[in-house]
């Protein structure tokens, strides 16, 4: 993993439709880190993490993941990129147990045991369709199966959309002791959720405008000296970026 | 093995996702089935015309049902996004939708022909055959429009999919059929591959561009049209191209859907083929002389024909008796013109006589009787020669002279077969065998005339066969139990051995059998049958249509049979009454009736049906089209 890029992103300017969502996107993810990109509903988060994937083209800049050009070498990226979307997109008849077979062939670092294992651990049921579980209950079953490859890299694109609290702080405790065992693994988690970035994330990066306007841990990105500081971090998020003022209590 | 689980894997979730849509089409099958089978039935069809419906019918409801939801329906749930994000799965999955776009509406066709049968066979004692002939083209042209439906899947919902894909079909094909008027098979298979590649690599294109893209229409839509814009023109030239080819070879006519071969005489040079065609509609012939060694076509001018005087030297192959001749007529119906040429040993020796049709009719008529006289085989019972001309029967008396036999006031001549005239009148029934007139008794219960034999009649009352001999009475063919009430002779041959060779047909069944009769006897024997497996002769010989004979060199008669939709050299060997099946000479056949054959070669053989004509070796399987009328 040494000496590779995790992702990289320089000058990126990508189009949906007649809009320009980023312009200008630079970003360097730092390796085991969990990353969040914040920004608000409609502002490229998703569409970058699509474009990571190979799945959208953009018109300028570069991008790389893990060393290579999504656009060009997209199998090898989906191989080693794990993903989970905002809503579960997988077949609706799929039972978890159905939905591991067919996705192990396609992954060649596929791990029946850690997916066996994940399901277990985040408890989801084998035996019921995708159509049968909650919400929270289906964002466990996707994080599952993007872990059982066992991904160098993880992409959650607002896996907390949603979810009621209670199945938010599932899913949210489920991904924390996902990351905080096993193999270093990097993570770019895209969310509006402060709160949620303010739990899981190593570092922040504001996208507003298209751009990435700041970047850094969250101490960094609050200019917190000491842990009191960051105790109120989520206010202090939406004071910095979104300009809104809430009481401490809040 | 990893593409091949993949392989697996992509089946497996195709199969479950259409799932529910196969088990829905499955329902409806029988009821589908069941509407047209009785539908058919209350119609008059037989039973292999329900059969081969209900199967289209199926297929068709199959692919209706699966095609628009195969890549619409992916859309439309939000699982495309989930495949496109899966390594190597969007690939497995445009396969293993190709393979359910041919399977299914295969597997529910088949599940509708097998439920038709049984419809079918529970209501009649019978079984009813499969026959599935007329279905391929509607089958093959349901998969052409499906198949553009997985391009369109990728733009457009799954309930205009369909719709789009016929008006697709449609402004692909019609304009290649106005500009290619009526295309060789070949040609149409050459374009239906075309068709099928470039729909599946505009599908594929359109799939991954939609997911690239993120739906966005124009750049999805630009690569779907990106092969047509390479087939369209391709298929156009090469309709160009095949039209310019074929310019002096196919009959540019309005309606050549219809035209067929009316006359064909053979030069005696084997090699010289004339051919009077007819469009029908237009009531003008169309005339051309083929070599078939070369397959050059010379073609007349339009409103052109030959006729045979019976002094053509060579061989009649069709409409008249086979004899040698050694005249030829060419007439123009636009300038009422008759051209008479001589021709000895098959080459035309030059212009004979030409002028208004009335100035050389009276010259032609010499020519005609003197020819007439010298080749007739026919002699009476003194040994007086006899011969037709001009609709009148003639006999040579012993002087040398011509006795002439009028026909009756009341009665009209008719040509029969090849050796009879029959004149009709409101109460009696004559019949001139070529020997004298013989007034057919009136005959109860109702007969219907088959054919004329040597020194009779061959008809058919319920259950039996008669041979009616004015002199010798009506004899009763013992007709074997293999020939059922439903069998009728569909043709009779006289052979040179005193025999006749006999197709018959079950019109309830589609069986067809062939038999030696010989009528001094009145016994009739069913042909063995080689060469093919004797399950295979039952429901495939439609007989056909005979009025010359081509021997091979020990003098055993070729023949053509249908087998199984395939046009099938056979030898007959009359003595053993067998009959050996040899070789193919064409399959898939069509409705195109056999007319004649002829020897050409020392094991060849030229085969005519209505449209098309083929040099064929009974050596081997190998057969030549050498001329065809261009299939609409």
């Amino acid at each position: 993993m040494s000496g590779t890029t995790i992702l990289k992103a320089q000058g990126l300017e990508l189009w949906r439709g007649k809009k320009a969502v980023l312009r200008g996107f630079d970003l360097e993810l730092t390796p085991g880190a969990v990353t969040v990109l914040l920004g608000r509903n409609g502002g490229g988060k998703s569409s970058f993490l699509r474009a990571c994937l190979g799945l959208l083209p953009w018109r300028r800049g570069t991008l790389e993941v893990l060393g290579l050009d999504p656009r060009r070498r997209q199998r090898q990226v989906l191989e080693q990129v794990g993903y989970v979307p905002d809503v579960p997109d997988a077949y609706e008849w799929m039972k978890a147990r159905e939905l591991m077979r067919f996705l192990a062939p396609h992954y060649p670092s596929w791990d029946a045991a850690e997916a066996e294992r994940c399901l277990e651990r985040f408890h989801v049921p084998h035996d019921v369709p995708l159509a049968g579980l909650s919400r929270g209950q289906g964002a466990l079953l996707m994080l599952a199966a993007a872990l059982a490859p066992k991904p160098k890299l993880l992409l959650l694109d607002e896996p907390f959309a949603g979810l009621d609290a209670v199945a938010r702080e599932e899913v949210l405790r489920a991904l924390i002791g996902a990351l905080g065992e096993g193999e270093e693994r990097s993570v770019l988690c895209t969310t509006h959720d402060l709160d949620v970035a303010a739990r899981i994330a190593d570092r922040i990066a504001w996208l507003e405008d298209g751009r990435i306007r700041e970047h850094g841990t969250l101490p960094e990105v609050l200019g917190a000296t000491d842990d009191e500081e960051l105790a109120g971090a989520p206010r202090r998020l939406a004071e910095k970026f979104l300009g809104v003022e809430m009481s401490s209590h809040a | 093995m990893r593409s091949a689980m993949i392989a697996v894997a992509a089946l497996h979730r195709e199969g479950r996702t259409q799932r529910d849509t196969l088990v829905k089409l499955a329902a409806v099958t029988p009821l589908l089935v069941g509407a047209i089978t009785f539908a058919l039935l209350w119609n008059g069809s037989t039973s292999r015309d329900t059969v081969g419906a209900s199967a289209l019918c199926a297929l068709l409801l199959g692919y209706a049902g699966i095609a628009p939801g195969l890549i619409a329906g992916e859309r439309e749930r939000g699982t495309l996004g989930f495949l496109a994000r899966t390594p190597r799965a969007l690939r497995a999955a445009f396969g293993a939708k190709l393979l359910a776009l041919v399977v299914a509406p295969l597997a529910i066709g088949a599940f509708g022909a097998v439920c038709a049968m049984a419809i079918r066979a529970a209501i009649s004692a019978g079984a009813p055959s499969a026959f599935f002939g007329w279905t391929e083209g509607y089958a093959v042209l349901g998969l052409l429009v499906a198949l553009w439906t997985l391009p369109l899947g990728a733009l457009l919902r799954s309930g205009l999919v369909m719709p789009a894909g016929l008006l697709l079909a449609a402004a692909l094909f019609v304009p290649l059929g106005l500009r290619l008027d009526a295309p060789r098979m070949g040609g149409v298979r050459i374009a239906a591959v075309g068709v099928v590649v470039a729909a599946t690599v505009s599908g594929w294109l359109a799939l991954q561009r939609s997911q690239r893209n993120g739906g966005r229409l124009l750049q999805s839509a630009a690569c779907a049209a990106l092969p047509l814009l390479v087939l369209v023109p391709g298929l156009h030239a090469w309709a160009s191209a095949v039209a310019s080819k074929n310019a002096g070879r196919s009959i540019p006519v309005p309606v050549a859907d219809r035209t067929h071969l009316d006359e064909a005489y053979l030069g005696a040079d084997g090699r010289s083929l004339y051919l009077n065609f007819i469009p029908l509609g237009a009531m003008r012939y169309i005339s051309l002389v083929l070599d078939v060694q070369t397959g050059e076509v010379q073609r007349e001018e339009e409103g052109s024909y030959y006729s045979n005087l019976g002094v053509f030297d060579g061989t009649q192959m069709i409409s008249g008796s086979f004899g040698r001749h050694s005249l030829l007529v060419h007439s123009r119906s636009e300038e009422r013109t008759n051209t008479v040429f001589e021709t000895r040993s098959g080459a035309i020796l030059g212009e004979r006589a030409s002028g208004r049709r009335n100035s050389i009719d009276p010259e032609l008529d010499g020519w005609m009787r003197r020819a007439k006289r010298e080749t007739t085989p026919w002699r009476d019972e003194h040994g007086h020669r006899l011969w037709f001309h001009g609709g009148r029967g003639e006999i040579e008396t012993a002087e040398g002279e011509i006795e002439v036999r009028e026909a009756p006031q009341d009665a009209r001549f008719v040509a029969i077969g090849s050796n009879i005239r029959r004149s009709t009148g409101d109460s009696k029934l004559r019949m001139w065998d070529h020997l004298r007139w013989r007034e057919i008794p009136k005959m109860e219960p109702s007969r219907r005339y088959l054919g004329t034999l040597l020194s009779g009649w061959l008809t058919q009352t319920t259950g039996a066969w008669e041979i009616i001999d004015p002199e010798a009475g009506v004899s009763k063919l013992s007709i074997s139990r293999e020939a059922t009430d439903e069998d009728s002779v569909v043709s009779v041959l006289p052979l040179r051995e005193g025999l006749a060779l006999i197709s018959t047909h079950d019109w309830e069944t589609g069986n067809g059998r062939r038999w030696l009769l010989d009528p001094k006897q009145s016994a009739l024997r069913a042909l063995a049958v080689r060469g093919v497996d004797a399950q295979r002769i039952r429901g495939v010989d439609h007989g056909g249509y005979f009025f010359c004979e081509a021997r091979d060199e020990r003098d055993r008669l070729l023949l053509i049979v249908h087998l199984e939709r395939a046009m099938r050299l056979a030898r007959l060997d009359v003595n053993a009454a067998s009959l050996e099946v040899l070789s193919c000479v064409e399959s898939q056949t069509g409705e195109s009736p056999l007319f004649a054959i002829a020897t050409v070669g020392p094991d060849e053989v030229l085969v005519l049906t209505e449209r098309r004509i083929l040099r064929a070796s009974f050596a081997t399987d190998r057969s030549t089209v050498l001329y065809e009328v261009d299939q609409p």
